[in-house]
């Protein structure tokens, strides 16, 4: 099957913001996996937005505990 | 979509500089890269900073590269962070090292530090423009290899 994981990053014209997405990754995957891309320009960390898919797998542990 | 992010930086990778200068359009003969930092000149040849990477004015054909008159260059601080360093009279009269050329100049260096990190990691990348005219970099990820994929193609 294709790997559909993929970064988007969008570069403001100021020389210093920078827009990171992050599309097709499960839970943590997406921060730790992409790590790289901040660490590759100096980043300081900066606002970050979880999406659905980030809390997926907290949603999923959640779930398991009460039907246990 | 997983999560999105937003990040200032700050520019460390010399490689980079070098390829955002060339991309703004800076003639190859004269970028000037040192690794002890070398002075810098004004029209009138005085020394006025020190610098690692350094962009010469150009006398050929009788005019400035650009309509600047002094050097311009970058230098390297103890963090490993450049520095620009610009001769104020060409500042003043906002010949082609206005700040908008400076943040345009450190755009391009940010791209082509992504770049290369992509082509370091063996990623694919694609440049484009978004409906704003901001530069767009998309990188794919590549499935890790595994046994079982590896048992899958040899049968």
């Amino acid at each position: 099957m294709a790997d559909s994981r993929e970064i988007v990053v969008t570069f403001d014209w100021d020389g210093k913001g920078v827009h990171k997405e992050t599309f097709g990754f499960v839970g943590k995957a997406c921060t730790e996996e992409t790590a790289f891309v901040e660490a590759a320009l100096k980043g300081n960390k900066g606002k970050r937005k979880f999406k659905a898919e980030y809390l997926h797998r907290k949603q999923e542990k959640i779930t398991q505990r009460i039907t246990a | 979509m997983s999560h999105t992010l937003e990040f200032e930086t700050t520019i460390t990778n010399q490689e980079a500089l070098i390829r955002a200068l060339k991309r703004m359009g800076v003639p190859e003969n004269l970028i000037e890269v040192h690794e002890t930092a070398a002075c810098l000149r004004t029209y009138h040849t005085e020394e006025y900073k020190k610098a690692h990477v350094i962009v010469r004015r150009s006398l050929e054909n009788g005019c400035h590269w650009m309509g600047r008159h002094s050097d311009i260059g970058w230098e390297r601080n103890e963090d490993g962070v450049f520095v620009g360093h610009i001769d104020e009279y060409d500042y003043r009269i906002g010949m082609v090292c206005d700040k908008e050329w400076q943040q345009k100049l450190y755009t391009y260096c940010n791209v082509e530090t992504l770049k290369m990190e992509y082509e370091r990691q063996g990623m694919e990348y694609t440049e484009s423009l978004d409906a704003q005219k901001r530069i767009v970099l998309r990188a794919k990820f590549k499935a890790p290899v595994t046994v079982n994929r590896i048992k899958t193609h040899t049968k």
